[in-house]
């Protein structure tokens, strides 16, 4: 989510509301906060239109049905023209633009108007990877212009005010460094995107416009470039654009785009697509059939222009400003919006299927509850951790092609998932602050494990006991018990594992299968965790054991 | 009268034969434990049956850094060093070492040059100095105590070392800790008189086998006890909350007809993503969000009609799509993942319809871990799969849900991109005095849904549990609840509703 901050005056003049925060979440929008005159809002990533102080006042306008929708149209050709090369079409092959006149900027609309290209940059456009706009002072603009790349050029910055090379761009400003991932290539040569007009560089993109067409509050006309790599989304933000500025009183002209293959395109489009709703539509995503609803007064509270109504049939028009609305469904989403949640009754569903738990969950209860009876408590530990807490620590070997691990971690101390319960409960031993004894704790849960390029979760179930008096025997007689409790018989093996004491460790047999080990901690894994008292400890896997439970 | 308790008598009869005891002693010639002593102690100081002389002293905490002093301090070693020739004053010498040995007046320097003073001289007897003497006399006592690192010293003994101690314990080498410590007990006549009675009156403590076998219980009197007597704390083995609070949500939906299911915690990116319709080029899919991983490099996605009904599906909504991508290993970002397992696994067949599935589990987020931050959290996701079913359906379904936990809600429009139309169900705070998120959903996209193999229409959403946990048990950090530590998982609070 992406959030925008206004004066909360200003919003109140373009919406025409007296409280528009009341309306906000009725739109799907939420306001995060609100301090003084400021307010913050979060918008939702399907709505770029709504990232700008117009475009959101007009759905908050919509919506409390203060206005009702238009339609767009350009005052005519702008009389300038973008030549495309064709070396640009490696790296970032599409460009719109639209020019503006009759603007009268305000410091604080100037800047939402620089805010909204940032965001927009940020979120539909990927960090400008996907998408980019820049804003020019139309009357610093000679003639027509190219968009083109070369593998060098130069230009006086906007931020800098100095002449540099675009590689020196790339290097050593700050838009430069945080942008050249947009345009850099693997193992080619680097190209850099830029558009020009007949005298000079105007804006390396997508990384920062020239100083020369620098705007300010006294700007009356614009030239907006919108760069990107899907032709969609790129004609999409000119519509925006277009519709925004005619909405708030200014007067688009269009710029014509000519391909490198011959192509000559317009733009804006400022197209309309026409869906057919009716009433039916909405009731099948309400779930019943709502009495008494006014389909043409929820299109206009959405925003939608109404065209020719058949029967129970309305055409509406799509705005041009929005970009996710591709068909009825989209449609209906926002028919619902404007009907509210609040008017829809809450109905039950019923249904013939018996509720039913899973199978290993009433299992590990089951498993749970004798434990618990056994006097050992349950604790549950992060499946997340590294090499030493997992072997070292243990005194076990770390066998890299086994264990699943993690690529990047924000924190330190991550980088493997755990592929046994053990370890992580005598951390819990090791760190707990004095207490009476004995110490006793036991975990149910996944362990990880990487087989043949597959990876495999099991159940464990492992507990510890940490006393002056531990010792096999006890460890022996609890897993009885628990064997037990659960109707399983299991015979014990001499076995070893270097967590363990030599000779004092066994292999738990059922059936003929090791299903798990039990033993007396070594010493030397007591050392490692700065444990005191003896403690012993079994880890043995559940998986398939719910099974035999059942026969 | 009061009888006595079992530990009491075994006190008292042990301090009969003994002018006084420390209590190792007690311990050691009972066979009870510290914490049954000390609490017989306790309630036998209040009924003034026993004498308890209190001694006061510190205990101090010896750091790793001390453990490597008791033959030389840095600043002896310096001295030492020095003792025949000045010496250069540059990076080779030990900035401990070096401001220690100037505020003692050891060193002095001049044009860059270090050179040994008189009193630095005097100072190469090593005995000579307090803090040196300090310090053998704790590392002494800590190794008499059980704990190497601890050592127990009396006001008494810290009386001539004390200005030593401030040094020591000013330069970080040492923690001191005031502690009181019951030097010695001894029984009083008040005590002796209880004993004889316990042991001579015809009036009973303990009831046992014999009296019950042989009814001579009905010639006998029983003391009365006295039931605002202090007792022994003692904990039982319980549930861990977390598993506590989920073994409670999933009785929740169980109760209301729903089938549980589990799914994979490490996932394809096919299944965590792209099933719904979450676009490759996302910003969650990134590896400041996500984990991703090295070791298995690749997860196939077994069915291909399925993987290419997804391709379709995302060629078409976002113009791109790619295998590789969708190979990637995940460690789950939501349970909705196992929600798109399941459209799979029931949306077609001989099921009857609508038939209502949940999922508990944990999922994965890349966040750098603090006390508000934690990278494995609990999720609950849920969907209805059958015909004609709609956003009412789902605003009763999630309603009748928190009532249970005690929640009223109410719901608003949202976006989550395997949504249309999409919404938000929230709460009241009375505390924070604003409305909390609780869960997201919405109907599942239809290209989803057909992509996943089903006709029917599945409702479906998705909440957090973690924040939900930590109300109702009111713990403030959140690393706290995976720590373990025995102590508060003996003592923590009940989960109250």
């Amino acid at each position: 989510m992406a959030t925008i901050t206004f004066l909360k005056s200003d919003l109140i003049k373009e919406s025409g509301l007296r409280k528009p925060e009341e309306t906000v979440a009725k739109v799907g929008m939420e306001v995060e906060s609100e301090e003084g005159n400021e307010i913050t809002i979060d918008i939702t990533p399907n709505r770029p239109d709504m990232l700008d102080i117009v475009g959101l006042s007009r759905q908050l306008a919509f919506h409390e049905g203060v206005r009702k929708p238009r339609a767009y149209a350009v005052s005519g050709d702008s009389g300038i023209s973008v030549n495309v090369g064709s070396a640009v079409k490696k790296v970032r092959p599409y460009i719109t633009a639209i020019v503006v006149k009759d603007i009268s900027f305000t410091d604080d609309s100037l800047r939402y108007l620089i805010n909204f290209s940032e965001k927009i940059g940020e979120t539909l456009g990927r960090s400008r990877r996907k998408l980019a706009m820049g804003i020019h002072d139309l009357q610093a603009i000679k003639g027509n212009l190219v968009y083109d790349a070369s593998h060098e050029g130069k230009m006086v910055t906007l931020l800098e005010g100095k002449e540099m090379s675009f590689s020196e761009v790339i290097a050593n400003t700050q838009k430069g460094i945080t942008y050249k991932g947009t345009i850099e290539r693997k193992s080619e040569k680097q190209l850099f995107p830029f558009l020009k007009d007949e005298e000079k560089i105007i804006s390396l993109i997508p990384i920062t416009n020239s100083a020369s067409t620098k705007t300010s509050v006294h700007t009356k006309s614009l030239f907006i470039d919108i760069t990107g790599t899907d032709p969609y989304i790129v004609s999409k933000v000119a519509d925006i654009l277009a519709c925004r500025f005619i909405d708030s009183g200014a007067k688009v002209y269009s710029v014509k785009v000519l391909m490198a293959n011959g192509t000559v395109r317009s733009f804006p489009m400022l197209g309309s697509e026409s869906v057919k709703v009716a009433a039916k539509g909405l009731n099948a995503i309400i779930g019943y059939e709502a009495k008494g609803l006014d389909i043409k007064s929820l299109a206009l509270r959405s925003g939608y222009v109404i065209g020719a109504e058949k029967g129970k049939q309305l055409t509406v028009n799509v705005p041009p400003y929005r970009y996710d609305v591709l068909n009825e469904q989209d449609v209906y989403e926002d028919l619902l919006f404007a009907y509210g949640y609040d008017n829809v009754e809450s109905v039950p569903v019923s249904s013939s299927n018996p509720g039913m738990p899973e199978n290993f969950s009433e299992f590990a209860n089951k498993v749970t509850e004798t434990m618990i009876g056994l006097g050992y408590t349950e604790a549950y530990n992060n499946y997340l951790t590294n090499e030493k807490y997992e072997f070292e620590l243990m005194g076990r070997e770390y066998n890299r092609d086994e264990v699943i691990s993690i690529k990047y971690a924000k924190t330190e101390n991550i980088s493997i998932m755990r592929c046994s319960i053990l370890p992580a409960l005598m951390h819990n031993l090791a760190d707990s602050a004095s207490e009476q004894m004995p110490y006793r704790i036991f975990e149910i849960g996944d362990v990880f494990k990487v087989l043949k390029g597959k990876v495999m979760e099991n159940k464990h179930m492992a507990f510890v006991s940490e006393h002056s008096k531990a010792d096999f025997a006890e460890a022996k007689s609890a897993v009885i018990a628990m064997l037990f409790s659960i109707g399983i018989e299991a015979s014990f093996e001499q076995s070893s594992d270097s967590s363990f004491i030599t000779g004092r460790c066994a292999a738990i047999v059922i059936k003929d299968k090791e299903v798990g080990i039990i033993g007396e901690i070594h010493p030397a894994v007591l050392n490692n965790f700065g444990i005191e008292e003896p403690v012993i400890g079994c880890e043995i896997d559940l998986s398939g054991l719910e099974e035999k439970l059942k026969h | 009268m009061l009888t006595l308790h079992e530990y009491e008598t075994k006190l008292l009869s042990y301090l009969k034969n003994v002018k006084s005891s420390t209590v190792e002693q007690v311990c050691e010639s009972t066979g009870l434990s510290q914490d049954a002593v000390l609490w017989a102690i306790e309630n036998l100081k209040a009924k003034e049956e026993v004498n308890v002389e209190i001694e006061r002293g510190v205990e101090l905490e010896i750091s790793v850094e001390a453990l490597g002093y008791e033959n030389e301090f840095p600043e002896q070693a310096l001295i030492k060093e020095l003792k025949d020739k000045a010496k250069q004053l540059d990076g080779s010498i030990d900035g401990i070492a070096l401001s220690w040995a100037k505020r003692n007046g050891w060193v002095e320097i001049s044009k860059g040059m270090i050179s040994i003073t008189d009193k630095g001289r005097k100072a190469l007897d090593y005995s000579a100095y307090a803090q040196s003497t300090a310090l053998k006399i704790i590392l002494s006592k800590a190794r008499t105590s059980n704990d190497r690192k601890k050592a127990y010293l009396t006001d008494k003994e810290i009386a001539s070392i004390g200005p030593a101690i401030k040094e020591l314990e000013h330069r970080k080498l040492i923690t001191e800790k005031p502690r009181v410590k019951i030097a010695s007990i001894s029984i009083t006549p008040l005590g002796l008189e209880a004993l004889s009675r316990e042991t001579s009156d015809n009036s009973v403590g303990r009831l046992n086998r014999e009296m019950i076998k042989s009814g001579s219980w009905k010639e006998l009197r029983f003391r009365s006890y006295d039931v605002k007597e202090q007792v022994m704390s003692i904990y039982p083995a319980r549930r861990h909350p977390m598993k506590e609070f989920i073994e409670l949500v999933r009785r929740i939906w169980i109760s209301q007809g729903f089938i549980e299911t589990h799914g994979p915690v490490v996932e394809s990116s096919f299944w965590n993503f792209d099933a719904l319709f979450s676009p490759q080029d996302h910003p969650t899919r990134d590896m400041q969000d996500t984990f991703f991983l090295s070791n298995p490099e690749m997860l196939e996605v077994a069915e291909k009609d399925l993987l290419e009904q997804v391709a379709k599906m995302h060629k078409k909504g976002w113009k791109s799509w790619n295998y590789n991508t969708s190979s990637q290993p995940v460690l789950r970002t939501h349970t909705t993942s196992v929600s798109a397992h399941n459209i799979k696994d029931y949306g077609k067949g001989a099921q009857k319809y609508p038939i209502k599935l949940f999922s508990i589990g944990k999922v994965f987020r890349n966040e750098s871990i603090d006390y508000k931050h934690l990278a494995e959290l609990h999720q609950l996701d849920g969907i209805i799969i059958g015909k004609g079913l709609g956003v009412s359906n789902l605003k009763s379904t999630l309603e009748q849900f928190y009532a249970r936990l005690g929640f009223k809600v109410k719901f608003k429009p949202s976006y989550f991109p395997f949504v249309e139309p999409g919404l938000e169900a929230s709460y009241y705070d009375e505390e924070h005095g604003d409305w909390i998120e609780l869960c997201g959903g919405g109907i599942i996209r239809k290209e989803i849904t057909k992509a996943l193999g089903t006709d029917m229409r599945v409702i479906a959403w998705g909440a957090g549990l973690d924040r939900l946990m930590f109300r109702y048990i009111g713990i403030s950090s959140l690393s706290e609840m995976y720590k373990n530590d025995i102590g508060w998982l003996r003592r923590r609070r009940p989960i109250r509703l």
